[in-house]
């Protein structure tokens, strides 16, 4: 059974009690809140994601809570807790909905060690996945939110998760994060996608949230193997260009974006040399949203 | 109900949880920082086919957490030796780093943030200096709490390292001047052994580390590591239990160094909650506490709360009392009582820090 | 620039992390990683091989030496070009700290 079939009443009614149970990918998660306010868009960012029972073992159990005492009320905030810890400091309530996202991403951080997390971008056709490293700035959430709204299912935005044992990718399929230009860009490329009201004033900026397709969330369990890592660059006025990409450079992309390489030693070493040599590896520069789209259809059709 | 105390009491009690009790399990263990070491445990028990997947997950996360640290605390070390040489100060590890440099099973699965080192104290300036010259910085900057440490503390206030984030208690003795036990810092040094493999690098004695466990288990005023440090002493006395002669000079060390009080809890406590085998011979020589009747069960009351994961699944309305009281007796037994006064006054005034750890009986969702 | 008396040797941590140590095959070259040291670095084949000439114990060797072995094991490279090569590899390493130079 979905969230979807949950109506508005008794999703109000779990937010607010004993929490939404849910499957994000490989992670079942609780969600609790005592901020009635993000009902709405909660409801529609996980539509599609898949209940469970109150039976299940659950890796995260979070709530988006308003603050303490005073801060209830004046200049309201929002604290993000998991299972009795706050890692955050707290933020203007107005910001829950992208506190969560990031709580979530933090709970996978911390506590998931026994698979090799890179901060890349990953969405997949079919079983062959492309991982999108970048910093911040880079255009990476754009492309990304375009790329899943163009036959390509969301991975995630964020947080490309590796398995140890088998090198697969594992998919999230969760709320992709946009920032500042790329919200109106999106909504242009993309008019029946859901997005969040805006929120201003964050650390990143203006943030939005945009719901995954259901085709990304139903396809959530289904794993990738590598086949793409692109590294990509926004440069204004740029034509679509491939560059071929020497494995070793590759490998210290990688290892340079995961999030624990380090704490994985001879494992990460090991995971991410297995995840190169898997792949097709490019730096990859563009302006034009249509063109970078039509560069990727033309690596997915090349694929054998 | 405490899934983890069991679990590590009788590991083969995992076949009967439910995937509820399970998340509960795992949630003990990490408030505990004990995921490593529950997963290694369930390991030598042979129940790896019997955990399920998603726990298993977490537990391995933990266990690879603490295995990483194998690697960067032998590193740490032997940049500490190397600063500290030129000086000729000798580099002692104590507690977490010596297990893990050490390679002793009390390393298993362990998770730490700190390094501790003993330094004599009458080398404490000239060490500082060695460290502050290759990048530790004091992490103390209020200057009443600087005060407080080098006045009163069995250490400097905790460095870090700029570059590599890591944190170092440098030590002078192992209790604070003002405690009322006075075990002699030089004995310690004097009996300090080199690690094999690790050469200029040394740690306490096998028997002095356990002394310290023993001593640091019910002085500290931090209720949430008590049972990770409690299982620490259950490894340490099964190795050195492996020479059954050792249980007699440890009770001779124990007292020498006039830590016999401490022993008799700590070996007291083991076999209690985690079934450390101890030889009838050495239970009767310490086990019996002078004070007994009211005063001892109201400690015992204290403690069994006390020796619990601090989660909120396993408060109950006696426990943010319980918790009160610990903290009270321990610094009463690390400092005279005008000196209590003084701290405890000193710090009502100063506004609180953000909570990262809400008190125990909140409740859910506001 | 005259380099006689410099000799080249392994460093001691490097030494005693031999057997820890992992390689991958790269495009190019070779990426190593160290658990010791918690050290990932890509060197180019002429590195490696370098760093495997005097990763024996009490090897000492000049970079005229090693410049002999490298064009021992590619008799057809450019004297001079190679020479280069050399140089830029005891460099990087010196600069990794996996070598150290001594005067002899």
């Amino acid at each position: 059974m979905k969230v979807s079939a949950l109506s508005s009443a008794e999703f109000s009614e779990r937010l607010a009690g004993d929490g939404i149970r849910l499957a994000t990918g490989p992670f079942n998660c609780r969600l609790q809140s005592g901020i009635p306010e993000i009902t709405a868009e909660l409801a529609r960012l996980y539509a599609h994601h898949p209940l469970i029972d109150d039976t299940r073992f659950v890796d995260f159990h979070v709530a988006i809570q308003p603050g303490h005492g005073l801060r209830r009320w004046l200049r309201p905030q929002s604290r993000f807790i998991v299972d009795a810890i706050e890692p955050f400091t707290p933020l203007p309530r107005d910001q829950s909905l992208p506190m969560l996202e990031w709580g979530l991403n933090w709970c996978i951080t911390a506590y998931s060690q026994h698979i090799l997390v890179i901060h890349a971008a990953s969405v997949a056709r079919g079983n062959r996945a492309v991982i999108l490293p970048a910093p911040p700035g880079s255009g990476k959430s754009t492309l990304c939110a375009a790329l899943v709204n163009r036959g390509w299912r969301l991975l995630s935005d964020e947080l490309t998760l590796i398995r140890l044992d088998t090198g697969e990718l594992m998919g999230l399929a969760r709320p992709v994060s946009l920032k500042n230009a790329s919200i109106d860009i999106i909504r242009n490329y993309a008019p029946d996608a859901f997005l969040t009201q805006p929120v201003h004033d964050t650390t990143k900026g203006t943030v939005a949230l945009m719901a995954p397709t259901q085709a990304s969330v139903d396809a959530a369990n289904t794993p990738a193997r590598p086949a793409w890592m692109v590294l990509p660059r926004y440069r204004a006025g740029a034509d679509a260009c491939l560059t071929p990409m020497g494995s070793g450079a590759a490998f210290l992309q990688l290892a340079d974006n995961a999030m624990n390489y380090h704490i994985l030693g001879a494992r990460g070493f090991k995971a991410v040399g297995h995840t190169v040599d898997q792949c097709q590896n490019f730096s990859f520069e563009y302006s034009r949203l249509d063109d970078a789209i039509a560069i990727f259809e033309q690596l997915a059709g090349d694929e054998t | 109900m405490n899934f983890l105390l069991a679990a590590l009491r009788d590991p083969t009690s995992i076949r009967r949880l439910s995937p509820a009790e399970w998340d509960l399990l795992v949630r003990q263990a990490r408030h505990a920082n004990l995921l490593g070491r529950l997963y290694e445990r369930l390991l030598a028990a042979g129940l790896e086919a019997d955990i399920p997947q998603r726990p298993r997950n977490h537990l391995q996360s933990g266990a690879i957490m603490a295995d990483q640290q194998q690697y960067s605390i032998r590193r740490e070390a032997r940049l500490l030796r190397d600063a500290l040489a030129p000086y000729e100060i000798p580099l002692i590890l104590l507690k977490g780093a010596a297990y893990v440099a050490a390679g002793l099973p009390a390393a298993q699965g362990r998770l730490f943030a700190d390094i501790d080192i003993l330094v004599p104290h009458e080398r404490l300036g000239a060490a500082e200096s060695a460290l502050m010259l290759t990048g530790w910085q004091s992490s103390v900057t209020d200057d009443y709490d600087q005060r407080y440490y080098r006045r009163w503390m069995h250490e400097l206030p905790a460095m870090r390292h700029v570059f590599r984030g890591t944190t170092l208690d440098v030590h002078h003795t192992i209790l604070p001047p003002t405690a009322r036990l006075k075990p002699d810092a030089r004995l310690l040094i004097e009996a300090s052994v080199e690690i094999p493999g690790l050469p200029g690098v040394r740690t306490l004695a096998l028997e002095d580390l356990i002394l310290h466990s023993a001593s640091h288990l019910f002085h500290e005023g931090e209720p949430d590591n008590l049972l990770r440090d409690l299982t620490d002493l259950d490894l340490l006395l099964r190795h050195l239990g492996r020479d059954d002669s050792a249980w007699d000079a440890l009770v001779v060390r124990a007292e020498r160094l006039q830590l016999s009080g401490p022993l008799g809890l700590a070996l007291r406590y083991t076999e209690r909650l985690l079934d450390t085998p101890i030889p009838a011979r050495i239970r009767t020589h310490v086990g019996n506490d002078t004070k007994g009747g009211a005063g001892q069960r109201l400690v015992d009351f204290l403690y069994r709360r006390m020796l619990r994961p601090q989660h909120p699944s396993t408060a109950d309305r006696f426990t943010s009392v319980a918790r009160k009281a610990l903290y009270i007796r321990a610094h009463w037994l690390r400092m005279p009582p005008l000196l209590l006064a003084y701290h405890l006054a000193h710090k009502a005034f100063f506004p609180p820090k953000p909570e990262t750890h809400p008190p125990m009986d909140e409740k859910k969702a506001a | 620039m005259p380099s006689a008396g410099i000799r080249y040797a392994a460093c001691d941590a490097l030494l005693d992390a031999l057997p820890s140590i992992l390689w991958k095959s790269v495009d190019e070259g070779w990426v190593r990683f160290d658990p010791h040291a918690g050290e990932t670095l890509l060197l180019a084949p002429v590195t490696r091989f370098i760093l495997d000439q005097l990763s024996i114990p009490g090897c000492q060797l000049s970079e005229d030496a090693l410049i002999q072995a490298v064009l021992q094991e590619e008799p057809d490279a450019d004297p001079a070009e190679c020479g280069t090569q050399v140089r830029t590899a005891l460099e990087a390493l010196l600069d990794a700290r996996l070598i150290q130079a001594t005067s002899h």
